[in-house]
Formats: structure tokens, C-alpha cells, sequence
């Protein structure tokens, strides 16, 4: 064997091997569109239905088949409120929030207010989050430390959170209502904090007059 | 016995033969396993959702979409009402969002594309692996960097079974990008760290402080959890050792 053959063997050797090193310690990858190729398939695909799968039983195709009419979650309730129906969310939830206000409340109210009200109100309420920024143009979010809203009673913060407002869509299939009460308090909390540490006018539903105008005061 | 021509190519013959079951063997072996067949898979979905905007750039938390995810075993792919509740105003006549407004108008599924496929014989409980602190990033990879989504880890028996044996090496505790509860208020500063575990040190000082009750295969350790406060509000656990018992994870 020449020299020359001799060094492109040694060479090609060299690149093989650090490919074969590369490959096995995970330091090389690449992307396919194609499914994973299965070489001994065992049981792996079974004849079942799995969740948001799909069933050619069905007409539509679908595996998850919708509950019958009528049907009643096994937790919790299904929100019985409208967008529009206010007055009647506010009579129905009178007896305000029904969660205790403690450290633990607020850590889960702020956990599940970042999650899902930070998006576009932004994680001080402000109304100015990253989606209102960059998406919205000139739909307006609102400011949730505004005085109209803090004279919001309990009962119509988590209304607004189940059945929605405006272009706000409704959280009540997503939210389960123990964590929508414990958003409200966690809401309160900001309102104060904003407010320079004022209670807030209300927590039962109720806003008395001198209440308000203390508040507006405050503000000016 | 044989003429040397023979017995030469006798000799090759033999020596070819054993070469080629032995590297044919290496390829199989190696080449088959889960982190060559399965990581990188990445299909092309129907609507080309990029989670490199939704959840780098516009900081939507993950249970903003997969909610449910701490209750349920399976976690959910959005509905396309969660999709049409920006996008009914935002990029309402993009072409790229067609089909996401046909399946709202009419009701019919987007077929998504599956990528992270289990074994049907095995089961995952993500909302156990949620409620340990245990975040996205530890099995999916860095979701927020990547447009299209691809399988990141092998999700092999071997793989599974490193992580329940050793998790302090492997798990990546909760970040407050993932909105996992962690039965604690986030510390003041969280919107500069929003891509970062909250407690990064909080596997290895559990690991190093919880050791297990039982054979470990049982999976029950000493904790100092409290019992959960209020009803409805799924508590958090310390993320440990995880069971090795074959039917933890098999039917």
C-alpha cells in the first residue's frame, strides 16, 4: 500500500470512529420527519382508545366521545353564568370568598394568575402583558389596579374570570373554582399593594359609598 | 488437505463472515437503541404552531395551554377554543391559522402529530411527575428554543429507571415558565429567572436528606409535607426517589 492510501484509510478511519463516539454519547443528532422505526414492535401499539386519540369507529373520527346531554361533572360544577349575566353571579356568590386568606391560598393564586392572567394583564395586573404588547394592537386589556376595579366585589372578579368580558374568553373550564377564588384573593392582595396598602373597599360584595370615595381620594 | 488457493479463500471466507456478523451485531445493537431510532423525531404538524414564540418570546406558561396537566394522567393538547381565544382577535386573517378557523367554526379536530409516543404496555402519570416539582424541561428538552417540537429524550425503560434511581443527576426542578405549583410564593425577582429552576437545589437536598421507608422499589420516603391545606387545590410533593417496582410503571 502507497503512503498516500495509507494516510486516507488512517483518515477515514478517524472520521468513522468519531462518529460512531459522537453518535453513541448523544453529541450528534439529527431531526426526521419520518416515525421512529420500530424494530421489534412487541406490544407497543395496542387496540385501544387513548385519550384526544383517534377511533375510525366513529364517524367523526374522534375517541373522546362527548358526554351525554345533561351530564354533571364528578368535581365541581359546571359555571352556570353567562358573560352578561352579572347581577346574578353577584347574587349567587353573595356570600363572597369562600377560601381563607392565607400564605398558601396566595402562593396557588399567584401560581395560577401567572399561568393564565399574566399573558395579557401582566404579572402586577397592570394590563400590560407581553401578548397586549405585542399582539393586541389597539384592543385594550385592562388594568386590573384601576379604581372601577377595585371596587369590584369578590363575586364579580371571579364572574369575570368564569364566563369572561369583552374579548377576555372564559377560564372556567380551565381554572377549577377553588383556584378562580384563590385568584381573586391574590388579585385583592395586588390591588392593595398598588393602593399603598389599603384594604380594599369590599370582600363580601357590597361597596358603601364612603368606602369609594376615600379610595378615589387616595388615588388623586 | 486442500490446494493453498483453496484453503486461502476457505480462510477469507471464514474471517469475512465472522467480521461481518460482528460489526452487523455493533450496528444493530447500538444503532436500535431508543436515543438513535426515536430522539430527533419531528413531524410536521398540520398548523405551524411555534412554541419558540408562544413560550420564549410571549412568556405564555405552559399550563396556559396544557392545563389540566396536574389532574390528569394524559397531558392535554389544547382545544382549538384556547387557540381562538387570542386568535380571534390576534392574526385573525393569517393564512397560517386557516385551519385552526375552519375547526372552530365547524367542530372537526386538528389532527396534530404525535411525538412522544410510550410503549401501550407502560404507563405515564404526568400529573404525578407535576405535583413532584418535576418540570417539562426534565423529559421534553428546552421547548422554548425549538419551532417545531422533536422528541429530546430516548424515553427508554433505562432512561426512566436513571432518573428514579439517581434524581438528583437528572431532574430539572420546576421553572416559573412551566407554572408548576410549588406550594411556595415565587421569590421578588422571578421575572428575571422566569426560564430558570426556582429551587435548583432542591432534588439533590432532597435526595441527600429523604432516604426510603420501605424497599426502594416501593417508592415510600420520609417527608416533612404537610397535609394539604385546602381541599381542591392539588398539593405539591418533595420530588424523590421514584419506585422501581415493575408494576409502577407496566400494566
Amino acid at each position: 500500500m502507497s503512503t498516500p492510501a495509507k494516510i486516507a484509510l488512517a483518515l477515514l478511519l478517524a472520521l468513522m470512529a468519531t462518529f460512531t463516539i459522537g453518535v453513541l454519547s448523544g453529541k450528534i443528532w439529527w431531526f426526521s420527519e419520518d416515525p421512529p422505526l420500530m424494530v421489534i414492535p412487541d406490544m407497543d401499539d395496542q387496540f385501544r382508545l387513548k385519550p384526544q386519540g383517534e377511533a375510525r369507529f366513529f364517524a367523526d373520527n374522534r375517541a373522546q366521545r362527548d358526554p351525554v346531554e345533561g351530564t354533571l361533572p364528578r368535581q365541581g360544577k359546571t359555571y352556570p353564568f353567562g358573560m352578561g349575566d352579572v347581577d346574578s353571579a353577584e347574587k349567587y356568590f353573595a356570600a363572597g370568598n369562600p377560601l381563607p386568606k392565607t400564605e398558601y391560598v396566595l402562593a396557588r393564586g399567584q401560581n395560577r394568575f401567572n399561568t393564565f392572567c399574566s399573558p395579557c394583564h401582566n404579572y402586577t395586573g397592570t394590563g400590560d402583558g407581553l401578548v397586549q404588547q405585542k399582539g393586541f394592537g389597539n384592543q385594550v386589556t385592562m388594568n386590573l389596579l384601576r379604581e372601577e376595579a377595585r371596587a369590584y366585589s369578590d363575586a364579580k372578579i371571579f364572574h369575570v374570570i368564569s364566563a369572561g368580558q369583552n374579548i377576555m374568553p372564559a377560564y372556567a373550564d380551565r381554572i377549577s373554582e377553588t383556584d378562580r377564588w384563590a385568584i381573586v384573593h391574590y388579585i385583592r392582595e395586588l390591588q392593595q399593594k398598588a393602593n399603598g396598602g389599603m384594604v380594599p373597599p369590599t370582600s363580601n360584595g357590597t361597596v358603601s359609598s364612603t368606602q369609594s370615595t376615600t379610595v378615589s381620594k387616595r388615588m388623586q | 488437505m486442500f490446494s493453498q488457493r483453496i484453503d486461502r479463500l476457505l480462510k477469507r471466507t471464514i474471517l469475512g463472515t465472522g467480521a461481518t456478523i460482528a460489526v452487523g451485531a455493533i450496528v444493530l445493537y447500538f444503532g436500535m437503541r431508543n436515543d438513535v431510532t426515536d430522539v430527533g423525531y419531528r413531524p410536521q404538524q398540520p398548523v405551524p404552531f411555534s412554541h419558540k414564540l408562544h413560550v420564549g418570546q410571549l412568556q405564555i406558561h405552559c399550563q396556559y395551554c396544557h392545563a389540566g396537566v396536574e389532574q390528569s394522567a394524559h397531558s392535554p393538547v389544547p382545544t382549538t377554543s384556547v387557540c381562538m381565544g387570542c386568535h380571534i382577535v390576534i392574526k385573525a386573517e393569517s393564512p397560517k391559522l386557516q385551519l385552526v378557523r375552519e375547526s372552530w367554526e365547524k367542530g372537526i379536530p386538528i389532527q396534530w402529530r404525535r411525538v412522544h409516543k410510550l410503549p401501550d404496555y407502560v404507563h405515564f402519570n404526568h400529573a404525578r411527575h407535576i405535583r413532584a416539582q418535576i418540570d417539562c424541561q426534565s423529559c421534553h428538552g428546552n421547548v422554548e428554543i425549538q419551532g417545531v417540537i422533536a422528541q429530546n429524550k430516548p424515553l427508554s425503560m433505562g432512561w426512566c429507571l436513571s432518573c428514579h434511581r439517581n434524581p438528583e443527576e437528572h431532574i430539572i426542578p420546576a421553572r416559573p415558565i412551566s407554572g408548576i405549583f410549588t406550594g411556595e410564593r415565587l421569590p421578588e425577582d422571578f421575572r428575571e429567572h422566569l426560564f430558570e429552576p426556582i429551587n435548583s437545589n432542591l432534588v439533590k437536598g432532597v435526595a441527600a436528606r429523604v432516604r426510603p421507608i420501605t424497599s426502594p422499589q416501593y417508592g415510600a420516603w420520609e417527608t416533612d409535607i404537610p397535609t394539604p391545606v385546602i381541599a381542591g387545590i392539588p398539593h405539591p410533593k418533595l420530588p424523590g426517589y421514584g419506585p422501581e417496582n415493575c408494576s409502577a410503571c407496566h400494566y
